[in-house]
């Protein structure tokens, strides 16, 4: 079967053989399995969605193409192309969207096509099975193949968004002495807080900032676990000598909290990053400037 | 059955019906955490005057209204509750610990008022 390392496959002559046997048997029967398979691939929308975007010429020169790398494999034992084509349909289709499950479709409608023309050919049960084993061997191998480049291809695009989204990782904003913003639009998982509490912390020590304004309401989900890790910043940054406040809690993450038993102990909460520069002004200039170690600007904060 | 929400000042003020189902609690919850947003109101009052019975589970549905508002940065108070609805919440052990309470509207207002950020009050 296929070789890991290598990424080559090779068979036994007996394996050959059976491939070869099922091979001539599928091209004396082409035109009916063919004609088959066109109707039913039709009856699966996503899959006749695909066919009817593939100009008619492309398509014939795809399909003998095709054709020739798969007598190239199950006839002469040279899978190379096969294998190649295989990888590449199935990372193909990974980008353009195509269902996992439309795969399966594919195949049973194959083997479908298949199995119905072996049913009429007369053929003596030892050969019928032989022939019926090559194929089913031989699907399931494309499929493998095909399953594993596709998988990979979505794993490879999930890993590229996670890169981006990191690199969109959140800017801390002086907008006024001692005063930084840290506006958070997007996920906030576990790795990603703790870059976010990092930098926050990195940047009160270097601006040398009193009060931080953290605003959410680019969050979309905010869970008991992104909650944690809120109130772990701002339990940090109280630890520096700097305030935090966050804005933006929107009715359904507020309930979504309250509801989890997760809201946010000891943060001071304002309803907009507005309210929060508002306040934070007041306060800033009520004398945090001196040092002097203020109330809260807003009754928020409660055991 | 849905309880009217006004504006007054930076606040709000809920007036709650003398009962409430369930659909008309989640309706009035929703409308409030909304609308603090679109005031950007500073505190809310509960005015519970026409409601006769404050049982734990209307206790519980309050307490979480307060917590939520708090998210939402708004300060809660529970106004108007009759005399008679304390001494039984009191004897059944039940609590508005996440929200402050006051006499009526009045008090209510002055303690919201005195819960503002200095300076706050004249915005």
């Amino acid at each position: 079967m296929a070789n890991e390392s290598t990424g080559e496959l090779r068979f036994s002559p007996e394996e050959q053989a059976a491939f070869r046997e099922y091979w001539e048997f599928y091209t004396s029967r082409r035109p009916a399995i063919s004609a088959y398979g066109k109707e039913e691939l039709k009856k699966v929308p996503e899959l006749a969605a695909l066919i009817a975007s593939i100009p008619p010429e492309q398509m014939e020169k795809q399909e003998a193409q095709s054709h020739e790398m798969q007598r190239a494999a199950l006839m002469d034992g040279r899978w190379d192309a096969w294998l190649e084509r295989q990888r590449a349909q199935g990372a193909t289709y990974a980008q353009a969207g195509l269902s996992f499950g439309a795969w399966f479709q594919v195949l049973r409608i194959y083997r479908e096509g298949v199995r119905r023309e072996l049913q009429s050919a007369n053929l003596d049960a030892a050969k019928l099975l032989r022939i019926s084993h090559a194929m089913d061997r031989y699907v399931d191998m494309g499929m493998e193949i095909i399953g594993v480049a596709y998988l990979d291809t979505k794993e490879r695009t999930i890993q590229v968004q996670q890169a981006a989204i990191r690199e969109l990782s959140t800017p801390v904003l002086q907008i006024r002495e001692k005063l930084l913003i840290i506006p958070i639009v997007g996920m906030v998982d576990t790795q990603r807080a703790r870059h976010l509490t990092q930098s926050l912390l990195g940047a009160i020590r270097q601006r040398r900032a009193r009060l931080v304004v953290m605003d959410i309401t680019g969050v979309p989900v905010v869970d008991s676990k992104v909650a944690n890790h809120l109130v772990q910043a701002c339990e940090a940054a109280r630890l520096m000598g700097a305030r935090v406040t966050l804005s933006g809690v929107s009715p359904e993450i507020a309930q979504a909290l309250v509801t989890l038993g997760a809201d946010l102990p000891g943060v001071a909460t304002v309803v907009d990053l507005q309210t929060a520069l508002e306040d934070g002004d007041r306060w800033l200039a009520g004398g945090a400037l001196a040092g002097a170690e203020e109330p809260a600007p807003e009754a928020a904060v409660r055991p | 059955m849905s309880a009217p929400v006004i504006k007054l000042e930076q606040f709000l003020l809920a007036v709650l019906p003398q009962s409430l189902t369930d659909s008309g609690w989640r309706e009035l919850r929703d409308r409030v955490l909304r609308q603090v947003g679109d005031h950007r109101a500073r505190g809310v009052l509960v005015d519970v005057t026409e409601m006769d019975v404050l049982d734990s589970y209307a206790t519980r549905l309050l307490d979480g209204l307060s917590r939520m508002l708090r998210l939402r940065g708004a300060q809660t108070v529970v106004v108007g509750m009759q005399p008679g609805v304390a001494f039984a919440m009191a004897q059944l052990g039940l609590k508005l610990s996440s929200s402050g309470t006051a006499l009526d509207v009045d008090d209510g207002l002055s303690y919201l008022r005195r819960q503002l950020p200095r300076s706050a009050n004249g915005r």
